[in-house]
């Protein structure tokens, strides 16, 4: 408690130290209320992630009637992400807001407070009205941020969009929200929860829907993630690892603490969120396969990745609502963790983004390439986060994704078929996006990092300010952590869902090979040990190094994992190579030019870009992304001199609902405008109209 | 429905066995006119100027024979021979390939110009009659992976620059094979401004392969010279 209000007292002292005159002072003024309140906020999550400390507080204004905060270890972890990921960007951020005029750049910078300030506070948010009042708080930060560039007439479409999405999933939420209150007789969000097991099922299906969809506007679910495409392209760059590595994660937490306990009392809600996880989740990651801006195309993967934690939440609590605890469990540690790894290597990569943004002018990968040569450092690291997105070992979206799916796979537990077959469809959309993820996140390291500089600015880059690598560096230590120490977020994680499943999943997937008997057969733990699973006995803090999941007697081992002896391996056969080759060759490396395939001059638009990397994907799914193309030839007599070919994609949630949104609301307003026609005789029939109308009405009450 | 099973069966297998066994099958090669007694007319009866009057009768220059056959026929005629070993070493052409070399090489072929019959004898080492796997001949799409530079052609002026560069992007060590007449000297498109008159004005050339063109199994015998498993023959042949 304590932590966090002294959190919030430096978040306002940074804010008034932007009043100060000193451009420079300001400056560093700022950056230090920012980082005492990110240490203060993740002190105070970490005590009550420990369960050392917890609050209820309860405010009774006379107009605002209910307004509560409360503190507990799940709460705890989503503040310290948000923390974290403010902590890590906001150097970056501050750096970038130097090129706007002084006072344009300390407004960014307040709004960008206000923005985090209301990240914990919704976290904390106890009943209905608290919620509603910091979720708005985080809308308008989100827009006034979009469309800060008001000069920009994209940025102020963008901004509109956003906010008019945003209004009207908070006013659906809002909504649900109420129907819930009223069912459950309080406010509070503890006693709805609690109220869950004996709402009709009507109630459910209302309150579930409406503010999954409501709160998912911030989520980036389908089809209300239709504003994040052009609101995040309009945001300033510096802000995205924000806006994508922790606000989306507010909505993941509405999901849990609104629709949570619902869904686990009803099946079929529970299975729509998987649903609707999975469709978001592939459409994603098709849809950044099309994308050649870097902002762009990692604001698509992070609706894809949302749309995992998203699918493995609507798996656990279906597998609740089939009583299911420990397939449960296991589904949302996975939910959570991919959510923890996807704040940690999206706010890397888009800090990445944002410092080849700045660095190059521009963050379209077709004009870029070749920034290894010159920035082996930052290269790298980049490098690094995009091995880490794309689920490769040892890092740890491998983790998340793995246990993803193979808490899908526990759907054979369940006998009813209509069931089986969802979970088995989601998984399928879940196994090909994991498959595509990869090949997206090859095209962005390769097409940015390699080849030939495409544009004269890519090719002067020199330089990438401390301010992005140092986050980057931290980020990628913390990807790995995450990766290889797996059977130590686990506990953590397990201990997070166990109020809302009643069994914490943690003795069912991590044995406890160090500190007591694991829960297995005496023959099956004997059989483990060969590979390492009691190296370090005694000595590391953990509860084991393999995730293992047992069936009991008849299926001792349904599936196992090392990540830190596959870590181990994946090192040592890779220093063993460097070591052979440092031995036994006789290191003689020949340095030659780039082979053109013997061109006179090779152009560097010649060259491999990401349009055509992703290609075959397009043409694949050609039917789905139906792209425009026109063609316009120049001709000079006989001669083509020119052939011109622009393709248009538009996004499949524009084209199936907001267009013909809009054409309906047009097509009605321009019906509307046939009213006014500027002849005032009408206007006084109008009044006559609506003065007998009213009369009627007045007298049909009175009767 | 699977005749073609039955079929192969029937006929067995065709490839060649050469090196192991000789290879006498008509129409594998050309042949090649031998130097032997003759008269300076017999020599100059050559439209390409590869005989030559000696002391001794008529020699014979093989960069230049395209067997066109005329020094075969008529009152005085050279002996003809149905072989194909006939790859040659240039002085300046470097020893054969190191010994780990000898179960398989990498090939990058260029057409620096060609006709294009040299590009369809070389189509042919592929083809199941003499399978240039079995001798452990692989073609390779960039020279980056190479340990051989197979060059066809005279070496046209648009071709110099790529020439070089693929030669260059080649890994140590490395071989130059020219193969055919106009990739010894220019064959019938000689020096010009168009024409650099031969790979060796270009990058180091360390086996030649007379023809025009040379069968595959002249070019299947150059490679394994390359790696030293079998051995060149003389370029200029004296009686």
């Amino acid at each position: 408690m304590n932590c966090i209000a002294f959190g919030y007292a430096a978040l306002g002292f940074a804010l008034l130290a932007l009043i100060c005159p000193s451009a420079r002072l300001s400056r560093a003024a700022y950056l230090l209320g920012a980082w005492a309140a990110t240490v203060l906020l993740l002190i105070g999550a970490g005590l009550a992630l420990a369960g050392a400390a917890s609050f209820d507080l309860n405010l009774h204004l006379s107009i605002l009637p209910a307004l509560g905060f409360t503190l507990d270890p799940l709460r705890g972890f989503f503040i310290g992400i948000s923390a974290a990921v403010y902590g890590l960007s906001i150097a970056f951020i501050t750096r970038e807001a130097k090129i706007y005029p002084s006072g344009h750049g300390r407004g960014l910078l307040a709004w960008t407070t206000v923005l985090f300030a209301s990240l914990p506070a919704i976290a904390l948010s106890a009943t209905v009205l608290s919620l509603i009042f910091t979720w708005e708080i985080m809308s308008l930060a989100l827009w006034a941020l979009i469309s800060f560039d008001t000069r920009n007439p994209n940025s102020v479409r963008a901004g509109v969009l956003t906010l008019a999405v945003s209004e009207a999933g908070a006013l659906a939420a809002l909504a649900g929200l109420l129907i819930l209150a009223n069912a459950a007789g309080s406010s509070n969000l503890a006693a709805i929860a609690a109220a869950a097991d004996h709402m009709s099922p009507g109630v459910i299906w209302a309150g579930v829907l409406l503010t999954f969809f409501g709160f998912g506007v911030k989520t980036g679910i389908l089809p209300v993630n239709l504003w994040m495409n052009e609101g995040y392209a309009a945001a300033p760059a510096s802000l995205r690892p924000l806006f994508s590595g922790a606000t989306m994660n507010l909505g993941v937490f509405t999901l849990w603490i609104v629709d949570g306990p619902l869904a686990s009392h009803a099946l079929w809600p529970a299975l729509v969120i998987l649903i609707v996880g999975a469709l978001t989740a592939i459409l994603g990651i098709i849809y950044a396969l099309t994308e050649h801006e870097l902002g762009r195309l990692l604001t698509q993967s992070s609706i894809e990745n949302l749309g995992v934690v998203v699918a493995a939440l609507g798996a656990g609590f279906a597998f609740v609502a089939l009583d299911k605890p420990i397939p449960a469990g296991i589904a949302l540690v996975a939910a959570l963790y991919h959510m923890l790894n996807h704040s940690a290597y999206k706010t890397l990569l888009f800090i990445g983004a944002g410092g080849i943004q700045s660095a190059a002018g521009t963050d379209d990968m077709d004009r870029l390439g070749g920034l290894m040569k010159h920035l082996p450092v930052f290269g790298t690291l980049f490098l690094l986060g995009a091995l880490a997105i794309g689920a490769l070992p040892p890092f740890n979206g491998f983790v998340s994704e793995w246990l993803t799916l193979q808490s899908l796979l526990r759907i054979i537990e369940v006998t009813a078929i209509p069931v089986r077959i969802v979970f088995a469809l989601a998984g399928a959309a879940l196994a090909l996006t994991a498959g595509l993820a990869l090949t997206c996140f090859i095209m962005l390291a390769g097409s940015t990092l390699l080849g030939l500089p495409r544009s004269a600015k890519a090719a002067q880059v020199r330089h990438i300010p401390a301010s992005a690598t140092a986050p980057m560096a931290i980020l990628v230590v913390v990807c790995l952590a995450l990766g290889v120490l797996a059977t130590a977020v686990i506990p953590v994680l397990g201990s997070l869902v166990a109020p809302l499943t009643g069994t914490d999943p943690t003795s069912a997937l991590v044995p406890a090979f160090f500190h007591g008997a694991p829960a297995l057969a005496p023959k099956i733990a004997a059989s483990l040990a060969p590979i390492g699973t009691q190296v370090g006995e005694g000595i590391l803090p953990l509860r084991g190094l393999a995730v293992l999941h047992s069936g009991g007697t008849a299926t001792p081992v349904i599936y196992a994992i090392s990540t830190a002896l596959s870590f181990a391996v994946i090192a040592s056969l890779l220093l063993l190579v460097w070591l052979l080759s440092r031995l036994l060759g006789r290191r003689r490396v020949q340095r030659g030019r780039v082979w053109d395939a013997g061109l006179v001059r090779l152009r560097p638009e010649m060259t491999y870009n990401a349009t055509g990397f992703a290609a075959p994907v397009r043409t694949v799914f050609g039917s789905l992304l139906r792209p425009t193309v026109t063609e316009h030839v120049e001709r000079h007599g006989a001669f083509a001199t020119a052939w011109h070919r622009k393709t248009l994609t538009v996004h499949i949630v524009d084209r199936l609902a907001l267009h013909p949104l809009m054409s309906v609301m047009q097509h009605s307003a321009a019906l509307l405008a046939r009213m006014q026609h500027g002849r005032v005789n009408a206007y006084a029939g109008y009044v006559l109209m609506a003065l007998v109308a009213v009369l009627i009405a007045a007298t049909a009450a009175l009767h | 429905m699977a005749n073609w099973v039955f079929h192969s069966l029937s006929r067995g297998i065709r490839t060649t066995r050469w090196p192991t066994d000789p290879e006498t099958a008509a129409g594998v090669t050309p042949g090649r006119p031998r130097a032997g007694v003759g008269s300076a007319e017999l020599a100059a009866r050559c439209p390409t100027e590869a005989l030559f009057p000696h002391d001794n009768g008529v020699g014979v220059d093989f960069g230049h024979c395209v067997h066109c056959q005329r020094c075969r026929h008529g009152d005085e005629a050279l002996a003809w021979e149905q072989d194909f070993t006939w790859t040659s070493k240039p002085e300046q052409g470097r020893e054969a390939l190191p010994a780990r070399f000898s179960r398989s090489i990498h090939v990058r072929y260029i057409d620096a110009g060609a006709c294009g019959g040299c590009m369809g004898e070389i189509r042919l080492i592929d083809a199941p009659a003499y399978n240039m796997h079995r001798v452990g001949i692989f073609i390779t799409a960039t020279p980056r992976d190479a340990d051989v530079l197979l060059v066809g052609g005279p070496v046209t002026e648009a071709m110099r620059e790529p020439l070089r560069k693929a030669y260059e992007a080649m890994p140590e060590p490395k071989r130059v094979v020219a193969m055919g007449v106009c990739a010894i000297n220019g064959g019938v498109f000689g020096t010009s401004f168009a024409s650099a008159g031969g790979v060796a004005a270009e990058i180091p050339v360390d086996l030649v392969i007379p023809g025009c063109p040379p069968p595959p199994l002249a070019i299947i015998h150059a490679l394994l010279a390359v790696t030293g498993r079998t051995e060149p023959a003389e370029l200029v042949e004296n009686p």
